[in-house]
């Protein structure tokens, strides 16, 4: 039986089975971890507590950003080139459907983009991504992506979280857990998201694991956190306000000395006050240079939007923060919970959904990478599922699970390499099929986490992950 | 036999256990070696080497289904089939998988060493050939745990009777454990503390200045317990303790933001919540209310009384967290039904079902058996009347809780209120009863009668348009809605002899409901205008030179179309005498701004009233009767009311329809299915087979758990309220009894309580009574000095435990402090934080956890909670800090304060008896004298008002 639940890094849970054993690590937590990110088992076993060694594997990657592709991007149309199609464009499929279907799409439907090579790897990618492409060097691309559901929230939710149908913890919130924040001062896990992608908050849920863990979502640009300031006290008053409060609190305590809690809760108030000074500029693109803000694309009526996402994204892992999703949620022309599904308009949208993400991209790659943040930052991008082969209507795909496209850059994977292959119409994933789960396994093992051993006692059994699956795909690692 | 088979001697003997095993005959021995040598020497020590760290019952890592550590195991095999056939390996997918041949699995896999050498091949094709002589017996298991375990665990055991059945017994168990390591117990609370305690426990609210002065005063001995019973009595214990079970319902008013309130959310959620609320409320017993929410629908019918209450109360069922939105809808549909036996397993049984449904559980003795035993009573009910076509999202049943004889009542109902509303139409009505922040949404005044949603005039007093339920009001404005069978008129009484002029403008405010309306301008019975528009239209209208007298009426009748009720309509109706067209104000009336201003009927002459009469009746006498017939006739029906919730027979357009018995679903998958198993509960626990005679089975299934005799039931709920009252309960892990909960601290205590529960018909408020008058509950929360060595985490309560407020405890109270608390009960839940409901009546949506709840450790919905986290961290202390809500409590708190009589300690006094029902301390008084500059100003006081609030004394309940 596996004892790595619960009560370990709570700041302060009662009744939880383990608290017993882990009464001194609480202890040591509530001196320095009520921050937003608060300490995982790494920290932990940093303080010399009982560890784990064998969660830990050697840190390839120490920050992940994943640019989430809502609505499922065709791989069709712009990472996986099918010549077949084009061959047997408007003919039948010439082998039987799966019987899991949304609904009946026609006939086969060539790609109306042109593919070409690129980069020393010579990777085949789609005209609609001209800036991304001079990055396929530093691109692991993984062509022979595997999911289980046909449905947006499903799909969503399996790529997020591993599960379809139920709430289980996200990634995120498995990695917060897992590794704790570098930076108190901040949410470990942040999601940036003009629009909500599909179902939302259960996509950055922390589920059963504790409440801190869960992904804060930044859907206003603007203004990205809540209750950071007020208009009724000045930040001078705050201060004397909360000296005032360490006095009565203070005499609160006295007679009740035996209780972490409360000295916990007066941290809080500290900590908060240091936040509401230091987090605003950390979401706060407004201080980066002319170049910066032009290798994103910001202030571009086009790519505006998303390069702002990019750019904070960047400035947030920059500063410790664990782990940012970026959701492409809004162009300049409109704003979708699924702006990459094209039952229709492949010709018009799919262009704009690129146009509007390609300068922002190929830019956060430039910049990690002068920076020197990409070799421990795993950018990941890629939906929820792909998109058929077949025609719906006339210029749509449908939904497609069984064989699509994600890639990866930077962290610990291989620049400039293949992986996994569809079969000639791009239906099905044939070769070194790599399954959600795996992903996720792949992911976490870069992220020094053994899949297997980061688990949490919940409602009869140890939950993880990757639940009872997961391979780490090792031919992609450096 | 077990016996013979384990000796290991003997050659008679080994002839006799191949004989038992069906080893062929025809097999050759192929070495010297004996059967037995050969499998210790070479095959147990190959199996363990490289097999067995995947495939073990004993680790419970068994991939792909497949054993490897028994006889059993093998013979059992796994998701391919059986993995040995004795004496032939051509045919034995054992050897077909170390051999990495074509169509199987290759076994060991790479990741696991890679395939095995051409010799150990050889070893382990000859072992099968020669008969797989296998000694290696299972231990009788029965799932996870071993038989006799299982048989001997102590919550399966019948809870005893206690020798000793004196309430007395509650200490002396508890005192007896402590004692035996030597500890000291601290002394009991001051009664200022235990009133706080009792309060927020049982009411969720902080005790009055008032409560806490005359129980204070109150020197009888019984005094405290009479406390308990007043706060047992109030109205606000069903609220407190209806959200505990809640928690464990996975409740919430909807499922996703997205489609709030619509088809296919679960927007009548609330009946059921109001329902445990009064269930709390009238202290049903226990068993009753188990049997009312897993078979209300199905009493209903045996007994041939309807009681809507039994249906609305099987909500519970309808509103789980099965991802809705799926297109394969066999899964939703095995993934409704498994959220339904966890509720009912973790819920009312604390065990851990759930976790059989793919394979046996892996620690306690529940098999997928026993799994899809349970599963048939769900799937021979439904939530869902059909399913929808793949691509839509399922809508929820909704279940009319009318009876075919109310049905017939109804049309005779109808007649006579056509009669009344006839009468009654021919006179103006004025609305009377006013709501503030009304619907749900700050800022909306809103005028109706007494007991009926419409007719309504409802005022926007806010600077922004206001979006309600389905119409939208825009800033300063008004929108009126006529009745169903009633016009709604709004109407001017002029003060003087004039010639005037009217300028209307109308229009529709909620163009995706209802059919639009029809309009009159009517002076005396004279038609001076009239016209209508269409859904979503609007319309101007011009008069002039209209002749009026003093104290004649000029009526706006608006009335609904003929197909739809359902319609708002914004109305801007002005008023100028037409000598200056461009009147100034004296000269002109307006509805809007005298009635967004003023509020009250009757302002500037204006009025709105139900009705088209010419008669405007200023009090109610006069229709009082009629109004009071036609209320009764209106009230004396739930036509209409539907819930959510379960009724008999499978979802329709499945394989379910009707009553089935399910099949177990191998692997959890519903396209490779095995045997149907007859309904019924885990085997283990079952005394007898339960006997499904017609229909579901779910009341069958609700009496065994709502049993005296069952095991479970009474120690699982017992150990809740247990929990409640001191932060932990006897069992650390109410929802899981099993292997791996934890076992009860206080084993004895739990059975004394279970029992003693029962014997009170399973009364809820009887067990507070005990608990409550008990020594250990009134113990001070300070901890002894040598407990933090020999009990840390206060296992044997020899202190009581200090607890935070609960996200809801905390919103309300920041409501009492700021003297804004609206006491309300009931009804559909609210959007708006700031609506100063109770919390529990603030609306929780599934997909959305980004509210203070969720930070302030809230139940999650998708969960079924057992136990809040308890959380310290950042975002709370910024939540006090600046968050709206928090700072306009400071703000209503300051202003209170600052109009208290009397010089700055007086004012202080008054505001520490009301936060904290104590006299101010010293440093609270110098406090206040150094910071409060203007005692009569709510600005001076703010600030420490603002400070007061978030003290961990008023956080924190001793």
């Amino acid at each position: 039986m596996s004892t790595k639940h619960s009560g370990a890094v709570q700041t302060s849970t009662t009744g939880r089975p383990s608290e017993a054993r882990f009464a001194n690590r609480r202890e040591a937590l509530q001196k320095f971890a009520s921050g937003f990110g608060m300490l995982g088992l790494a920290g932990l076993c940093a303080q010399g507590a009982d560890s784990e060694p064998e969660v830990s594997l050697p840190v390839r990657a120490k920050h992940i950003i994943f640019l989430f592709m809502s609505g499922g991007p065709s791989h069709l149309d712009l990472f996986d080139p099918k010549p077949s199609l084009h061959r047997l464009n408007g003919q039948p499929l010439p082998f039987e459907k799966p019987k899991l279907e949304r609904t009946k799409t026609g006939n086969l439907f060539a790609s109306p983009y042109r593919f070409s090579n690129h980069g020393q790897c010579g990777m085949e990618v789609s005209e609609l991504f001209p800036q991304v492409s001079k990055h396929v060097d530093d691109i692991c691309l993984i062509r022979s992506m595997v999911a289980d559901n046909i449905n947006h929230n499903g799909a969503c939710l399996q790529m997020n979280t591993g599960e379809q149908a139920f709430s289980r913890p996200s990634m995120g919130s498995w990695l917060l857990y897992g590794l704790g924040s570098e930076n108190k001062n901040l949410p470990g896990y942040v999601v940036i998201s003009p629009a909500q992608p599909a179902q939302g908050a259960p996509l950055w849920s922390s589920s059963f694991l504790p409440a801190e863990y869960q992904g804060t979502l930044v859907s206003d640009l603007q203004k990205p956190i809540a209750n950071l300031a007020n208009s009724r006290f000045s930040p001078d008053m705050q201060r004397q306000q909360l000296e005032w409060l360490k006095e009565l609190n203070s005499q609160h305590a006295i007679p009740r000395a035996d209780d972490g809690r409360l000295n916990a809760r007066i941290e809080s108030f500290e900590l908060a006050f240091r936040m509401q000074q230091r987090a605003p500029e950390s979401f706060d693109i407004a201080g980066e240079t002319e170049s910066t803000r032009k290798l994103y694309g910001v202030d571009q009526p086009v790519t505006d939007h998303f390069g702002r996402q990019c750019l904070m994204a960047r400035r947030l892992v920059e500063r410790g923060v664990r782990m940012v999703q970026v959701y492409h949620t809004q162009t300049s022309r409109r704003s979708s919970c699924q702006l990459w599904d094209q039952h229709s308009d492949l010709r018009t949208e799919l262009p704009n959904n690129c146009a509007s993400t390609d300068q922002p991209i190929a830019g956060l790659l430039a910049d990690l990478k002068l920076r020197g943040l990409l070799d421990e930052t795993l950018v990941i991008w890629g939906g929820e599922f792909g998109r058929t082969p077949t025609a719906e209507g006339a210029t749509g795909r449908e939904h497609h699970p069984f064989g699509f496209s994600m890639w990866m850059a930077g962290g610990g994977v291989k620049g400039g390499i293949v992986h996994g292959a569809t079969d000639e119409f791009g239906w099905h994933s044939v070769e070194n099929k790599v399954h959600v789960h795996d992903l996720h396994a792949t992911i976490l093992h870069l992220m020094g986490i053994n899949h297997e051993k980061l688990t949490y006692a919940y409602a009869g059994r140890e939950y993880r992950l990757t639940d009872v699956h997961g391979n780490v795909v090792k031919e992609i690692l450096v | 036999m077990r016996r013979l088979l384990i000796s290991p001697h003997g050659s008679v003997l080994r002839l006799f256990i191949a004989l038992l095993m069906s080893v062929p005959f025809q097999q050759p021995l192929f070495s010297a070696e004996t059967d037995e040598e050969f499998f210790e020497t070479k095959i147990r020590p190959l199996l363990i080497d490289r097999c067995i760290k995947c495939h073990a019952d004993e680790t419970g890592k068994t991939h792909g289904g497949l054993a490897l550590d028994t006889r059993a195991g093998w013979e059992r095999g796994g998701e391919s089939g059986t993995a040995v056939v004795p004496g032939n390996a051509a045919d034995s997918l054992l050897i077909v998988a170390v051999q990495y041949g074509e169509g199987g699995p290759q076994m060991p896999p790479e990741e696991a060493g890679g395939k095995l050498s051409a010799a150990e091949i050889g070893l382990l094709s000859e072992w099968v050939n020669r008969g797989a002589f296998d000694p290696r017996l299972a231990k009788s298991r029965i799932a996870g745990m071993d038989e006799a375990e299982a048989k001997t665990w102590w919550a399966f055991q019948p809870v005893p009777e206690p020798a000793d059945q004196s309430d007395l017994q509650l200490d002396l168990l508890i005192d007896q454990q402590i004692a035996a390591v030597g500890l000291s117990k601290a002394p009991v609370a001051d009664r200022r503390t235990l009133l706080r305690r009792a309060s927020f426990d049982l009411t969720g609210l902080p005790p009055t200045p008032e409560e806490m002065s005359s129980f204070l005063n109150d020197t009888q001995p019984d005094a405290f317990a009479r406390a308990v019973d007043r706060l047992l009595a109030s109205p606000q214990y069903g609220e407190r303790w209806g959200r505990h079970w809640l928690d464990l319902a996975r409740y919430t008013d909807s499922w996703d933001a997205r489609g709030y309130g619509g088809a296919g959310d679960i927007a009548e959620a609330w009946r059921y919540r109001d329902w445990v609320v009064s269930a709390m409320n009238r202290d049903i017993p226990y068993d009753q209310f188990i049997r009312e929410q897993l078979a209300g629908d199905v009493i209903n019918s045996l007994e041939g009384s309807f009681d809507p209450a039994r249906v609305t109360a099987t909500g519970v069922y309808a509103i789980g967290d099965w991802g809705n939105g799926d297109a394969d809808k066999q899964k939703i549909h095995t993934d409704i039904v498994d959220d339904q036996i966890d509720f009912t397993s973790r819920g009312f049984l604390g065990i851990t079902l759930a976790c059989a449904r793919c394979h046996d559980h892996k620690f306690d003795p529940l098999t997928t058996r026993d799994y899809h035993a349970m599963a048939g009573f769900f799937y021979s009910s439904r939530i869902l009347e059909n399913f929808t076509p793949p691509g839509a999202g399922e809508e929820p049943m909704r279940i009319d809780l009318t009876t075919p004889e109310e049905r017939q009542q109804q049309v005779t109902r109808q007649q006579r209120l056509a009669e009344i509303d006839t009468i009654l139409n021919a006179m103006l009505r004025p609305l009377i009863n006013e709501e503030s922040n009304a619907l749900g949404t700050a800022g909306l005044f809103r005028l109706t009668k007494p007991g009926s949603d419409t007719p309504s005039l409802n005022i926007n007093e806010t600077d922004a348009d206001l979006q309600v339920l389905t119409f939208n009001v825009p800033r300063r404005g008004i929108a009126v809605h006529p009745g169903p069978t009633s016009p709604v008129s709004a109407v001017w009484v002029s003060p003087s002899a004039a010639t005037v002029n009217v300028r209307i403008q109308l229009s529709d405010s909620d163009p995706n409901c209802g059919d639009g309306i029809a309009w009159e301008l009517r002076l005396r019975e004279e038609l001076i205008g009239s016209g209508s528009i269409a859904n979503g239209g609007t319309e101007a209208f011009t008069g002039n030179g209209i002749e009026i007298k003093q104290g004649e009426l000029l009526r706006l009748i608006i009335r609904p179309q003929a197909g739809h009720a359902c319609d708002t309509t914004v109305v801007d109706f002005q008023i100028m005498t037409s000598k200056s067209p461009e009147a100034e104000r004296g000269h002109m009336w307006s509805l809007r701004e005298s009635l967004s201003e003023g509020k009250r009927q009757g302002t500037d002459g204006w009025w709105v009233c139900e009705g088209d009469g010419q008669e405007l009746i200023g009090n109610e006498s006069a229709t009082q009767a009629l109004e009071a017939e036609r209320a009764a006739l209106v009230s004396g029906t739930a036509v209409g009311v539907k819930v959510l919730g379960l009724a008999e027979g499978g979802i329709r357009n499945t394989s379910y329809n009707g009553f089935h018995d399910a099949r177990i679903h191998k692997r959890g998958r519903y396209d490779q299915l095995g045997d149907a198993v007859p309904r019924g509960v885990p085997a283990l626990l079952a005394k007898a087979p339960l006997n499904v005679s017609s229909g579901s089975g779910r009341l069958e299934l609700a009496n065994w758990i709502a049993s005296p005799e069952n095991p479970l039931t009474a120690r699982v709920m017992v150990n809740r309220i247990w929990q409640q009252h001191f932060g932990h309960g006897l069992v650390r892990t109410p929802n899981n009894f099993g292997k791996l909960g934890q076992s009860p601290s206080h084993p004895e205590l739990l059975d004394w309580l279970a029992w003693k529960f029962v014997q009170n018909s399973w009364s809820i408020k009887q067990l507070h009574r005990l608990i409550m008058n008990s020594a250990a509950y009134q113990r001070s929360s300070e901890g002894v000095v040598e407990g933090a060595v020999k009990d840390p985490t206060n296992l044997l309560l020899a202190h009581q435990n200090r607890r935070r407020l609960s996200a809801e405890e905390l919103r309300d109270s920041l409501l009492v402090a700021a003297g804004t608390l609206d006491l309300t009960m009931g009804g559909p839940a609210v959007r708006e934080i700031s609506v100063p409901r109770r919390t529990l009546y603030i609306a929780t949506i599934r997909s959305d956890r980004s509210g203070f709840r969720a930070m302030f450790d809230g139940a999650n919905s998708q969960a079924i909670v057992d136990l809040r986290t308890d959380s310290v961290v950042a975002p709370q202390a910024l939540w006090l800090m600046n968050n709206d809500f928090a700072l306009a409590q400071v703000n209503a708190l300051a202003v209170l304060v600052a109009n208290q009589p009397g010089d700055v300690s007086q004012q202080l006094s008054w505001l520490i008896d009301r936060l904290f029902q104590r006299q101010p301390t010293p440093l609270e008084v110098s406090l206040a004298e150094r910071v409060i500059t203007d005692p009569g100003t709510a600005a001076s006081w703010e600030p420490l008002c603002h400070v007061f609030l978030c003290t961990n004394e008023y956080i924190y309940v001793d």
